[in-house]
């Protein structure tokens, strides 16, 4: 079924319609959550949030491109809102703590395990500010254009390619010790 | 290798493995919010839902509507302690549920949209409420649940069936507000008060701060000291991505009569009308199931999930007493395993035919067999612990994933459809409704349940019915058939991906304590 017969029906309160965009997305878009957090609980609620609003919004909902860098747009724009907010709550709470908590993607008790592959990437990723990491995320991951990033971010072309240009350098050399 | 490349490598070896817990509670999440269209919008997926909502040609005026009753008569209960503000503020919402109309002139200005306008008109004791604007008129009535629309581009007038409720402490002007303003924003309210005097009349001004971090949104409320009734609000809020500011301006004025009708609000009367009003025959259908839900009040519903090899992928739980629920849910992964859990359907099945009682006395009694999630619903919120390494607990409105028997034999089903016959109903004595997209099959030898349903992709099938101790009917088979198509719509395959096996019991008793939050939280301590 594509993008667009997906929202159509999904416009018409076809349920199973939306279970279906939720499954073909769902991996991808958790995926692109951790990379951008490095966080599951906020990759869970990022997701979660998005398609309950998808759903909320279905039936005024215009696709004019792939609902896929739609949804991926949207996760980004969510994941930054919630660490924007946990950053902020997490002021008041110990520092040391903070800092000697690391998260362990693969613990079994979570509603997420991850591979080895996205730990070292989601680790990796986390050292650089935050949006060098979105724009190399939505470019890389999501296989969106630089323009269409501009577009959905409000900021110039130029801009996009300039902090996926420091990001990636960035990433040279964590990388090259790591891979 | 360059780094890009390399990136590009870990994205593509990159994967997950996703419990179907967190499937559930997307899904079922965002269900509800299908079914509840501007009822249940919770976060800013959008650059700003505030745009979004002001926007909405249809929905401009409605959301402006419910933000200023939110602001009116809801608001009052976020805030802390009920100091004398918060009392006095209270007693507005008591006024204005005693006049006969109230009218409101509202402008709206948004950075990132034009400036809009609109006025409105309130009926609380027949629960009308209306607008018009530049772009059309509504005029809802909820005690009919009628809902018109005016749309002057299209020319038409188009009634639609009411779904929402109206009610001063329902959920629309609460989830607007959180919506718009964002829950943290609104949780916190700080409510002041001070006499003004203006024109010769002496005024109460209520200022109602929230703040959230560095967001802050503010109220200003003028009431008269005299009457209580409010003469003018003011609203400044950032939207919870921070990107713009909202103000809404908006004057109140009573008037003894407002518009009974869409066409009093300066509608023409040529205009086309569509009508969308359930029929008769479909509104009776649905009353029918409505009924037979009913008779379900207290019992206990067991949901054995799974695919159709006998695999069981997950066991639900369920009390349900009236307005409150318990739901628990049982699980076991491949990759690692906690809580109860029969890995053969067939040996529990049988388990739980052969003991029901007992089984249910040792998942409440026995720590080894205890539950990966409870949720408890309350009548308001659904209160969710989590187990685990890292246990969790939310608080959250809606039902989510509580399961009753309704969503297995008596779908809610809008009655916006039409009564239908095809071979198939024919065949089997079924009445057909078709409603929402999906084929409704239902039995009325068996107690009305819904036998089958079909929306073109999924098919769900009852295979087997049972019956409860006092005779009332229920499913407790049902089989799941994912239907491929392609891009024209063309069946390429159909498979049964999963069987859901039923056990209901009818109960009058609960244990002690099943529905005390306290209890619950208790469960991950």
């Amino acid at each position: 079924m594509t993008d667009r017969l997906s929202v159509m029906r999904c416009k018409q309160e076809s349920r199973d319609s939306l279970h279906n965009i939720y499954e073909q997305y769902r991996d991808s878009l958790l995926i692109l959550a951790i990379a951008l957090s490095h966080d599951v609980n906020i990759a869970e609620d990022a997701v979660h949030d998005v398609f309950v609003a998808f759903a909320q919004n279905s039936e005024n909902f215009k696709l004019t491109g792939s609902l896929k860098a739609y949804l991926a747009t949207c996760v980004a724009n969510r994941v930054r809102d919630l660490m924007r907010k946990k950053q902020s709550r997490t002021k008041a709470a110990s520092l040391q703590q903070n800092c000697s908590k690391t998260l362990d993607l693969r613990d079994p008790g979570r509603l997420i395990v991850c591979n080895e592959e996205l730990q070292l990437l989601s680790s990796a990723l986390a050292r650089l500010p935050y949006e060098q990491r979105e724009v190399i995320v939505l470019h890389i991951h999501g296989q969106m254009r630089f323009r269409i990033i501009a577009k959905s971010l409000g900021i110039s072309v130029n801009t996009v390619k300039g902090r996926y240009r420091y990001g990636i350098r960035k990433l040279r050399s964590i990388l090259d010790s790591e891979i | 290798m360059s780094s890009a490349e390399k990136i590009k490598k870990l994205f593509a070896k990159s994967a997950i493995t996703v419990n179907s817990n967190l499937d559930d509670r997307i899904i079922n999440d965002a269900l509800t919010a299908l079914d509840k269209p501007e009822k249940t919008q919770l976060v800013s997926s959008e650059p700003n839902i505030c745009g979004t909502i002001i926007k909405s040609r249809i929905t401009k005026l409605a959301a402006a509507v419910v933000i200023i009753i939110a602001v009116i008569m809801v608001i009052y209960q976020f805030g802390g302690a009920p100091d004398m503000a918060s009392i006095a503020f209270a007693q507005v919402r008591e006024t204005i549920n005693n006049v006969p109309w109230m009218h409101l002139t509202l402008s709206v200005k948004d950075e990132e949209i034009s400036d809009s306008a609109c006025e409105y008109w309130l009926m609380p004791e027949r629960k009308i409420v209306a607008g018009r604007s530049n772009s059309g008129a509504f005029w809802r009535n909820y005690l009919n649940r009628q809902r018109k629309i005016y749309e002057s581009a299209a020319n038409t007038v188009t009634i639609y069936y009411e779904r929402d409720e109206f009610s001063n402490e329902n959920e629309p002007p609460w989830n607007y507000l959180s919506a718009i303003f964002g829950p943290e924003l609104l949780s916190d309210l700080s409510i002041s008060r001070h006499a003004e005097e203006s024109q010769g009349e002496l005024l109460n001004v209520y200022e109602l701060v929230g703040k959230e971090d560095d967001r802050t949104a503010r109220f200003r409320i003028v009431t008269g000291a005299d009457d209580n009734l409010p003469r003018s609000i003011k609203i400044e809020a950032e939207d919870m991505q921070r990107r713009n500011t909202v103000f809404m301006e908006g004057f109140c004025h009573y008037p003894d009569n407002g518009p009974e009708d869409i066409y009093d609000l300066g509608v023409p009367k040529d205009v086309t009308v569509i009508n969308n009003l359930p029929t008769m025959e479909a509104k009776e259908m649905v009353d029918i199931c409505s009924r037979y839900r009913e008779n379900f009040s207290s019992y206990i519903i067991i949901v054995i999930g799974g695919d159709p090899s006998s695999v069981v992928s997950g066991v639900y739980v369920n009390y349900i007493d009236g307005n409150v629920a318990k739901a628990g849910r049982f699980f076991k992964y491949l990759h690692f395993s906690y809580g109860f859990m029969f890995a053969d359907r067939n040996l529990f099945e049988k388990e739980i035919e052969k003991d029901f009682d007992s089984f249910l006395h040792r998942i409440e009694h026995d720590d080894s067999h205890r539950p990966d999630s409870i949720s408890l619903w309350d009548g308001k919120y659904r209160h969710l612990v989590r187990r685990g390494k890292e246990p969790s607990y939310r608080k959250e409105r809606g039902l989510g994933s509580i399961r009753d028997i309704g969503g297995y034999a008596w779908p809610i089903v809008l009655p916006m459809g039409k009564i239908f016959e095809d071979e198939y109903s024919e065949q089997n004595n079924l009445i057909g409704l078709k409603a929402m997209g999906s084929l409704f099959y239902f039995d009325p030898e068996h107690d009305y349940i819904c036998v089958k349903r079909n929306d073109g992709r999924l098919i769900r099938d009852v295979r087997e019915m049972a019956r409860t101790e006092n005779g009332s009917w229920y499913p407790s088979r049902i089989e799941l058939t994912l239907i491929e198509r392609d891009i024209d719509g063309a069946e390429i395959s159909r498979q049964v991906t999963n069987v859901e096996t039923i056990f209901v019991k009818m109960v009058s008793e609960f244990p002690e304590g099943t529905f005390d939050p306290d209890n619950l939280l208790k469960a991950i301590e």
